[in-house]
């Protein structure tokens, strides 16, 4: 993904930290040959070979002017990067610029290197694959893009940046590393509503006061309103569509808890792995519902000191996935954290005394995410995806 | 630059490769079954809808099997050789075409690309090389960048694609079109001034051995098998004859011929007639010759001669081969360091096999010889008695019988011991037109099979009366020797082919002849090197050729147009010019064209010295240059591993980014531009608040960072502030990003946001100060 971008100015470039010269199985192929030509043209005193030797030696020469000047030139700086949930493609920008003024850049590989500055990139909680600039004109600047997967919830830290690359010969790969601190926290991931919309409105919600058998979409009848096309055919009010002489369906308004606490259980605190994380994995997706019906949703895990009210809209959604995505089963209680008071609706997410990854859930929750539920394998806590 | 367009040019690359060492090895085979197989590749490769039709195993067992082929033909076989690896480097090529399932098995056909057109250049360095390279090296070297984007975009899981970009295209050319010229003056720079001889032959033998079927030549004569006479236009080597004076003396016409060697032995087998050499005088012990002119014949350099031969020779191969040169040879001078010998008897001199890991392509020496047969015998002493015939010599009853009837008709006396010495000559030439013309003979090259039990050259004399040159030279030859005159057979070639364009005769394997040197009288002015008593003068041999001269340029030169002649020649001067400029480049080409002797002189001590440490089995020295070398790349090692760690050390501690102070303030200023230039004082108000806020909520005393970094620090240190303070600086953070980077302004509304903005955040950090 190229595209033009403007000047960087000085300031706004990554730091360059250290430079690296990489030989490769090609550099030693060429390095083989390179002799054997001169062995040979000394020898027989073959001029061609003499010749070919020289365009050998030029060729090191070339690609040391051509890779070194340019690699010098080069200047990055990083987009501010978003917060991907686990799944989710992460796209960081990189804006380069060649301050060279006759060799162009041809491709380039950015790539994020986390804390260390050498060695091969590592993102624990990411896939990742480099950016490539195909090229960049003298003087000029240019725009790359890299797409990383977030694997695993948590905060990352990207700190390095290596600019790297093997033109014109790929004899060898000339990297620069730019510093450019940075961190990306990768939130839980949120299991698509589809099949969960389906499941709450045929399970019962089971909270703390008691049972309610209740949809989440609720049967008490709120509006009449126009057809449009994806409604179900039995929400369509025949009579009042024959009045009317246009189609319209009954909706109902929704009996979901108004501010119910996601309340994770205790006994997350010493959960495996595995559980604990399909665990808020849950939490993100149920939240992510309820706050799409228009539920205000708060967070409360007792064990770790979290407590995040309930509150409506988008940046409290946000806020508490950001608690779970920072959330460890080893997290010290904080005092001063109020969670759900009397008379507040929870939901509580635990474990059953169920095997596998269908314990998780199964003390309140087991109708949101069923036995059958299965989260997409690349969702999967690393290790668990089996 | 796309993949499909680096496809195009790599197959590009391979073709060209093929045809360059079909070039070389002057094979219509090589080239038709190498394109076949190439385009075979290709289609099958793309027709099926998938880079790799084969699966694996296949591939891998096709890759064995050629591999088990190779070394079983280099095992059992021909042995290792040139030929052998290059028909290996050609079924990989066939075998990747069909196994291309990713960048870098188009890689490693360009590769095997190169290596085939390294075997090509071993191979030979005629012209048709030489102009393939400069073909192959431009769309080499677009097709290996191409490789780099190709490569690049896949690591990253993207298609490479910059054609569209009209830029990117322009910058793509330019890169090609440098790098390309670079590398022709870099390796036309080494072409010139890397010294020659410094380490030649210093390795084993690694070619096929050039055998009578690739010069046409041969040193020897066998009456009676069939197939020794060659067809082929191929050039053997380029002949420039000069007069004392350095003028070129040769002209359409007039015919040279260059002897190799000189068979004075007859033997006969049952069906065979066999020249060979005179058996007992063996050839000197070799002596190394370079540089100065080496006496052939024992003579001083003060010796008239009349005429200059410069030979190049197109193909100088590793084993032992004849020089050739016209008449006797007197002084001959080498461009290379030649490890010669000569013959005692005939003069016929011979390079010698050293060893030599490679062919030597280019090979070239004068010759210095006096026509004494034209220049007249001054000091002729005629009163002496005929030189007696070699011992063995034993003329048979028919050819006697032809050889007197021969002379009667010409009215000298056939007797030896009553003729006199000055008539051997007019007897000799009576014979020559005898069989030219007079006898009734006849030119072929597909002589009839002698009789049972008969000698070839009496069945030739009396029954067949067909033959080649071969047969012509034996009968006269024998004939001579018949009435007593002492003659040989010569064999060699025969210079017609005269280009006006370049002054040079062009010799090729059809000129390879046999012809006849008679003993017409004895030099008693001049000693002979290695004279025996009974031979203690030196003995002027004068050439007659009895081949029927019409019969044999019809046969050997085919007619053609005027319009084709001239082409032709042109054709040839390029060729010659290359030959001579490129191929036969030597260390005297080198002072000559430079002026620089200093290369020369230093590649010659140096090799002066290495020969006599090798030779006194002193390894002290290359242990010692060894272990220097070794020290220098331990060295260079060192330095290159220390100073990486240094740096990474120095940048631990934050020395490596540090400026001088002059260099702030042009980095601050420039950074002040990058958002003036916009001419948005909010924006400029926007960034001094996030600047007040990393500083307050960073540690104290650190150095300035970029723009990127501290707006990356905004959002970060906005994780740990108020709400309404994370938003707040979460909008400015991303207007000033779309600011700086996209160039996008925000509208009126942003624009009074983000000063509230920043001032809620300069009021913390001041506050937090």
């Amino acid at each position: 993904m190229i595209a033009r971008a403007p000047e960087i100015a000085d300031a706004d470039h990554a730091t360059p930290v250290s430079r690296r010269y990489e030989l490769r199985w090609p550099s030693l192929v060429y390095i083989a040959t390179a002799l054997f030509l001169a062995v040979g043209a000394v020898n027989s005193q073959n001029n061609l070979l003499y010749w070919a030797f020289g365009a050998a030696v030029c060729g090191v020469v070339i690609s040391g002017i051509i890779s070194g000047g340019t690699m010098l030139a080069l200047r990055v700086s990083r987009d501010p990067v978003g917060t991907p949930h686990v799944g989710d493609t992460l796209s960081i920008g990189y804006a380069l610029q060649n301050r060279h003024r006759l060799l162009p850049v041809f491709a380039v590989l950015i790539e994020e290197l986390g804390a260390e500055a050498s060695g091969r990139p590592k993102l624990e909680r990411f896939d990742t694959k480099p950016a490539v600039l195909a090229h960049c004109s003298p003087r000029g600047s240019a725009r790359a893009q890299a797409n990383l997967i977030a694997r695993k919830r948590g905060t990352t830290e990207l700190r390095y940046i290596r600019v790297s690359s093997s033109f014109p010969f790929g004899l060898v790969r000339k990297s620069v590393v730019f510093e450019s601190p940075a961190s990306v926290l990768s939130l839980p991931a949120v299991v698509g509503t589809r099949g969960l919309d389906r499941r709450v409105r045929t399970r019962s919600v089971r909270t703390s006061s008691g049972t309610r058998a209740t949809s989440p979409e609720g049967v008490e009848f709120y509006s009449i309103a126009e057809y449009t096309p994806g409604d179900a055919l039995v929400k369509i009010a025949w009579k009042r569509s024959a009045a009317l002489g246009q189609l319209v369906v009954r909706r109902t308004a929704s009996s979901l808890p108004a501010r119910p606490w996601l309340v994770l259980a205790d006994e997350l605190a010493d959960a495996p792995e595995r559980e604990f994380e399909t665990a808020v994995c849950a939490a993100a997706s149920i939240a992510a519902h309820l706050a799409k019906q228009g539920a205000a949703v708060g967070l409360a895990a007792p064990w770790a000191g979290v407590a995040v009210p309930p509150a409506p809209g988008q940046r409290s959604l946000h806020r508490l996935y950001k608690a779970l995505a920072s959330l460890e089963p080893d997290a010290t209680p904080s005092r001063g954290q109020r969670g759900p008071g009397a008379g507040e609706e929870t939901i509580t997410i635990g474990i059953s005394g169920r095997t596998g990854r269908e314990r998780v859930n199964a003390l309140a929750t087991e109708s949101w995410l069923a036995p059958d539920a299965q989260l997409p394998r690349e969702l999967m806590p690393e290790g668990a995806a089996s | 630059m796309t993949g499909r367009a680096f496809e195009r040019r790599m197959l590009l690359v391979t073709v060209l490769a093929i045809v360059m060492y079909a070039l070389a090895a002057q094979s219509a085979v090589v080239f038709t079954l190498g394109l076949a197989g190439i385009a075979f590749g290709w289609v099958v490769g793309r027709s099926r809808g998938s880079r790799a039709p084969l699966p694996m195993p296949v591939v891998l067992g096709l890759i064995t099997a050629v591999t088990s082929l190779a070394l079983l033909r280099a095992v059992v076989g021909e042995g290792f050789t040139v030929g052998l690896f290059c028909e290996f480097i050609m079924m990989l090529l066939v075998v990747k075409m069909l196994d291309r399932r990713r960048a870098r098995d188009d890689a490693q056909v360009l590769t095997l690309s190169v290596f085939l057109c390294i075997g090509a250049i071993l191979t030979s360095n005629n012209i048709g090389v030489g102009l393939s390279i400069l073909v192959v090296v431009p769309i080499l070297v677009s097709a290996v960048l191409g490789y780099q984007l190709v490569a690049a975009a896949e690591a990253a899981g993207q298609t490479p694609e910059i054609r569209r970009q009209k830029l990117a295209r322009r910058d793509a050319r330019r890169i090609v079109v440098v790098t390309t010229v670079a590398m022709f003056a870099g390796s036309t720079l080494m072409f010139l001034l890397f010294p020659r001889e410094l380490g030649e032959r210093a390795f084993g033998s690694w070619r096929e051995v050039a055998g009578r079927s690739q010069t046409g030549y041969d040193d020897e004569i066998d009456l009676g098998s069939t197939g020794r006479i060659s067809e082929s236009a191929t050039p053997v080597f380029d002949l420039q004859v000069l007069d004392r004076d350095g003028n070129p003396i040769g002209a359409p016409g007039r015919v040279f011929y260059l002897r190799g060697t000189a068979l004075t032995v007859y033997q006969q087998t049952r069906s065979d007639g066999r020249w060979k050499w005179q058996t007992e005088r063996q050839p000197d012990s070799p002596r190394r010759g370079k540089e100065r002119w080496e006496t052939v014949a024992a003579l001083s350099e003060s010796d008239p001669w009349e005429v200059e031969q410069r030979i190049t020779m197109r193909d100088g191969g590793s084993n032992s081969a004849a020089l050739f040169t016209i008449n006797e040879p007197m002084f001959i001078w080498f461009d290379q360091t030649t490890h010669w010998a000569r013959n005692t008897s005939t003069y016929a001199i011979t390079r010698t096999p050293s060893g030599g890991l490679f062919t030597d392509s280019n090979f070239s020496y004068a010759v210095r010889s006096l026509d004494r047969a034209a220049a007249g015998f001054p000091d002729i002493d005629q009163s002496e008695t005929r030189m007696p015939l070699p011992d063995g010599t034993e003329p048979q009853p028919e050819v006697v019988a032809i050889a007197e009837r021969v002379l009667i008709d010409a009215g000298i006396d056939p007797d030896p011991e009553t003729r006199p010495v000055g008539d051997d000559s007019a007897a000799s030439r009576a014979i020559e037109s005898f069989l030219q013309a007079e006898g009734g003979f006849r030119y072929t090259l597909s002589p009839l099979p002698a009789r049972p039990g008969v000698d070839p050259t009496v069945d030739f004399l009396t029954v067949t009366k067909a033959g080649h040159c071969e047969y012509f030279a034996s009968a006269m030859a024998l004939m001579c020797q018949a009435v007593g005159i002492p003659a040989r057979v010569a064999t060699g070639y025969v210079a017609t082919e005269f280009n006006d364009l370049t002054g040079h005769y062009v010799v090729r394997r059809s000129n390879a002849h046999a012809w006849v040197e008679v003993l017409v009288a004895v030099d008693t002015s001049t000693r002979r090197a290695g004279a025996t008593p009974s031979r203690p003068h030196a003995e002027l041999w004068r050439t007659y050729d009895p081949t029927p001269r019409n019969d044999f340029q019809n046969l050997h030169q085919k007619p053609s147009s005027w319009l084709m002649s001239r082409l032709k020649s042109m054709a040839e001067a390029i060729e010659f010019a290359w030959v001579s400029n490129v191929v036969g480049f030597s260390s005297n080409s080198q002072e000559r064209a430079l002026g620089v002797s200093m290369i020369a002189s230093w590649a010659r001590q140096a090799e002066s010295r290495m020969s006599t440490r090798f030779s006194a089995r002193d390894n002290t020295a290359v242990l010692r240059a060894a272990a220097v070398g070794g020290l220098v790349f331990g060295g260079v090692l060192a330095f290159g591993w220390a100073s990486s760690v240094l740096a990474r050390r120095i940048s631990a501690h934050g020395l490596f980014g540090w400026r001088l102070p002059a260099w702030l303030m042009f980095r601050r200023r420039a950074r002040g531009s990058a958002l003036s230039g916009l001419r948005m004082p909010e924006l400029q108000m926007a960034y001094d608040a996030a600047i007040e806020f990393v500083q307050a909520s960073k540690t104290p005393g650190t150095r300035a960072e970029p723009l990127a970094i501290r707006l990356n620090r905004v959002l970060a240190g906005a994780a740990g502030i108020p709400d309404d303070l994370s938003g707040a600086a979460r909008r400015l953070v991303r207007v000033l990003y779309a600011a700086t980077y996209a160039r996008a302004l925000p509208d009126a509304d942003d624009r009074r946001r983000l000063v509230d903005d920043a001032k809620a955040l300069r009021a913390w950090a001041r506050a937090r100060r």
